[in-house]
């Protein structure tokens, strides 16, 4: 963080990397949290399950 | 003026009378074909309008962008006698090529095929990595990556699939083959490339200085060979088909779509390599691409100040009954025209002969500065050669701000009511955009791609860059590359978009551990002769210029496609960016994914603040409009200095750069590495005018990293 400050760069701690799978959220509106486990099967498999439809010829 | 003055063509169908009509269907406006017989003084035979149609196309002559091209820097200002001279710059000859010290170099460059794929998606694909490679060995150098950019419409159209599908297999099918690892690339899925699609494809290779060749004729009576596969009647005039929109009636152009055969190229290249180590064999060497035989015989013959002279009975062909029109403007694959040192033809043939690939002489070096062409004897084409090269016309075209940019500048959330995300639609707007085809992982795609061959990748497909071991003789060196272009906001902002287009790309680079080094981009837009469409070129090219300049990084080659057009109308101007760095030690190889719990995550460059040009507008609003984000060169320049100087110094274990989707998307990208993590965020103390931005924005220079 000094270094960033010296550097003139902006830098917001924002968090930790956690060991429990979940994706959690502090926000100025509230909290919100994911599984991540679930968000990554959305990722990952999207384009997979939308050529798994028929295209043209 | 004359009517034409060379004796009949032995094939009675040229003889016919060149009518403005077919000089309308050979896309030559009726100034350039005036133009066209005052360089001849006479009138054209057909042979002679086929190849001035095709040297004279946007994709050979760069008539409506030379002039904006002349913006970009060719030369690295930094550059020590050491590393980082340009040694062959941008437009010279086929790929550019720079150095990165011991005496090695790495020659580069992006090209597209995209016409072609938009009718024939796995050959027009396919023959794309083709062109791309022959282009980086014409150089002497020795393909070791492939790259690829690729745009696409919406995956819920049935035609979009096809094309996606196609496009991909017919990658995966040459380059695997070919045995050239697919290493990274980037896709966009877009309603403007609805039915005009975008296949971009880099190859970037390895050569010691001395090894680089070039593709000048000199030397009266050298001898010209032709190289490789047989002619057909595949991709007949594919450049100037790439120079017209695409219509209803395009598929009608599928004889322009060229056929590939990647193990006749893997022999070629192999050939190719052993003649050219040859000392003092090969005095020239060039890829018969984009207009085949027409273009490889007069732009050789251009560059060495010379004449070429061929007989089209000498040329291999696996067709009979081809007329000089065909094997003029065919454009069969894996084929290269080699001007050879006099007396010592026996080399060359012995060399292909071991790799049982044609190597014809077809004619020889004159000092007459014409290209002539005979046929069973008689002259059939006889042109001054640089007529067709820098005699092509130059346009200054007509640039109109789109309309559309005022609305979409002005447009703010607040002015359009647009109600900031609360916590349930932040909790739906989160999986819906990491699922949207853009953000979401391409592993469907590059899983099909062979990325292991040649055992140089060390960071696969999937991260911010693509990082390759290259072996150097005894040493080895690291380079990192990037593919970028956000076609959306160079459609909300051009100028700026594109220069978000480098400054990404860049980031990127710097987030893998690496000094960026050189650039080649391929500006794919509209038609220019549309006022509207040629602003958009003109303030991308502004823009890209700019960006190149200030990081002092070079543009050491590229391509230009225009009239990316379907009936629904242009494309979003789409100025693709491949930048490679240098990555000094393996030690500071850095990769997106968040190692292990524990890991501190550090935001740098501030809080996300824009919502403008987002996907978060588009998945989640539908809306297509505001300003893109802004970008401050001398911020992001510190920043990336920065983060470089951190990684260098052992400090960040990840870093990743936040880009499509905003914040979370990029956390969660961070989290999805080899081992299950979570993470814990508290962004309430961040300053954030809005909630959708701070979480979703795309504000520039902004990546989270972990520290080690």
């Amino acid at each position: 963080m000094a270094a960033a400050k010296a550097a003139g760069v902006p830098a917001n701690p924002i968090g930790e990397v956690t060991a429990n799978g979940k994706l959690g959220v502090r926000t100025a509106r509230g909290p919100l949290e994911w599984d991540v486990s679930v968000l990554r099967v959305g990722w990952e498999t999207s384009i997979e399950t939308a050529m798994k439809r028929p295209g043209l010829g | 003026m004359k009517r034409a003055g060379l004796p009949p063509n032995p094939d009675p169908v040229l003889n016919q009378l060149v009518t403005p009509e077919l000089v309308k269907k050979h896309g030559l406006l009726p100034d350039e074909f005036e133009q066209a017989r005052r360089h001849l003084g006479r009138d054209l035979t057909l042979t002679e309008l086929g190849i001035f149609s095709v040297m004279w196309s946007e994709h050979c002559s760069y008539k409506n962008t030379r002039p904006l091209l002349k913006g970009f820097p060719t030369e690295k200002s930094g550059a020590t006698a050491e590393f980082g001279r340009v040694l062959v710059k941008a437009g010279e000859e086929n790929a550019g090529i720079i150095d990165v010290g011991d005496g090695w170099a790495i020659a580069f460059k992006i090209e597209s095929h995209n016409h072609p794929s938009a009718i024939e998606p796995f050959e027009g694909a396919a023959t794309g990595v083709g062109g791309i490679i022959r282009d980086i060995f014409t150089m002497g150098a020795r393909p070791v990556l492939l790259t690829n950019s690729l745009r696409f419409g919406e995956l819920d159209s049935a035609a979009t699939r096809r094309l996606l599908r196609g496009v991909v297999a017919g990658i995966a099918h040459y380059g695997n083959c070919v045995g050239v690892p697919t290493v990274g690339g980037d896709i966009y899925f877009d309603r403007s490339y609805e039915g005009n699609p975008l296949v971009n494809a880099l190859c970037l290779g390895t050569l010691r200085h001395d090894q680089i060749r070039r593709g000048k004729a000199t030397g009266l009576g050298n001898p010209v060979y032709y190289v490789g596969a047989a002619t057909g009647r595949d991709g007949l005039g594919g450049a100037a088909f790439a120079s017209r929109e695409l219509s209803a009636e395009s598929a009608a152009d599928r004889p322009a779509v060229q056929k590939g055969d990647p193990f006749m190229e893997k022999l070629l290249i192999e050939a190719c390599l052993e003649m050219m180590a040859v000392p003092g064999l090969v005095v020239g060497i060039q890829d018969m691409g984009a207009a085949g035989l027409t273009c490889s015989t007069c732009e050789t013959a251009s560059r060495g100040g010379a004449g070429i002279e061929i007989e089209l009975d000498r040329v291999p062909q696996r067709e009979p009954g081809m007329n000089s029109y065909e094997i003029m403007l065919s454009e069969s694959q894996e084929r290269m025209l080699v001007i050879v040192q006099a007396g010592r033809e026996g080399e060359i043939e012995e060399v292909f002969a071991k790799w049982d690939l044609h190597a014809s002489r077809v004619g020889s070096v004159t000092d007459t500065g014409r290209m002539v062409v005979r046929h069973h004897g008689v002259p059939v084409a006889d042109i001054p050669a640089s007529a067709l090269t820098d005699g092509a016309p130059v346009y200054q075209r007509e640039a109109r701000r789109p309309a559309y940019l005022d609305e979409s500048s002005r447009w703010t959330p607040e002015g359009a009511g647009l109600a900031d995300v609360g916590i349930a639609g932040a909790q739906a707007a989160l999986p819906r955009l990491l699922s949207h085809p853009t953000i979401a992982s391409k592993r469907w795609v590059y899983r099909q791609y062979d990325h292991m061959v040649q055992h140089g990748t060390v960071v696969l497909p999937g991260s911010d860059a693509a990082v390759v071991r290259l072996r150097l003789g005894p040493g080895e060196k690291f380079i990192a590359i990037s593919n970028d272009c956000n076609g959306r906001y160079c459609y909300l902002n051009p100028r700026r978009g594109a220069m978000i287009a480098m400054v990404e790309c860049l980031r990127n680079l710097v987030c893998a551990g690496a000094t960026p080094l050189a650039m080649t981009d391929n500006l794919n837009f509209g038609n220019p002769y549309k006022p509207e469409n040629f602003y958009q070129l003109k303030e991308c090219v502004a823009g890209l210029a700019e960006a190149c300049r200030f990081f002092d990084v070079p543009v050491v080659g590229g391509n230009v496609s225009l009239y990316n057009e379907s009936p629904a109308g242009a494309i979003d101007p789409t100025p693709t960016v491949s930048v490679v760095g240098f990555i000094e030690s393996e030690a500071h190889i850095t990769r997106q994914f968040a190692g292990s719990p524990g890991g501190r995550l550090i935001l740098l460059g501030g809080a996300p603040s824009e919502i403008g040009g987002s996907q978060f507008l588009g998945i989640i609003h539908g809306m297509k409009t505001g300003d893109a984000p802004a970008v401050d060169l001398d911020a992001e320049k510190a920043l990336q200095g920065f983060l470089l100087g951190q990684i260098k110094a052992g400090r960040v274990g990840a870093a990743h750069d936040l880009s499509e989707g905003g914040l979370l998307v990029a956390v969660c990208e961070m989290l999805f590495g080899p081992a299950p993590l979570g993470a814990e965020l508290d962004l309430s103390g961040l300053p954030a005018p809005r909630q959708d931005a701070l979480l979703f924005g795309e504000s520039q220079g902004r990546p989270p990293t972990s520290r080690r």
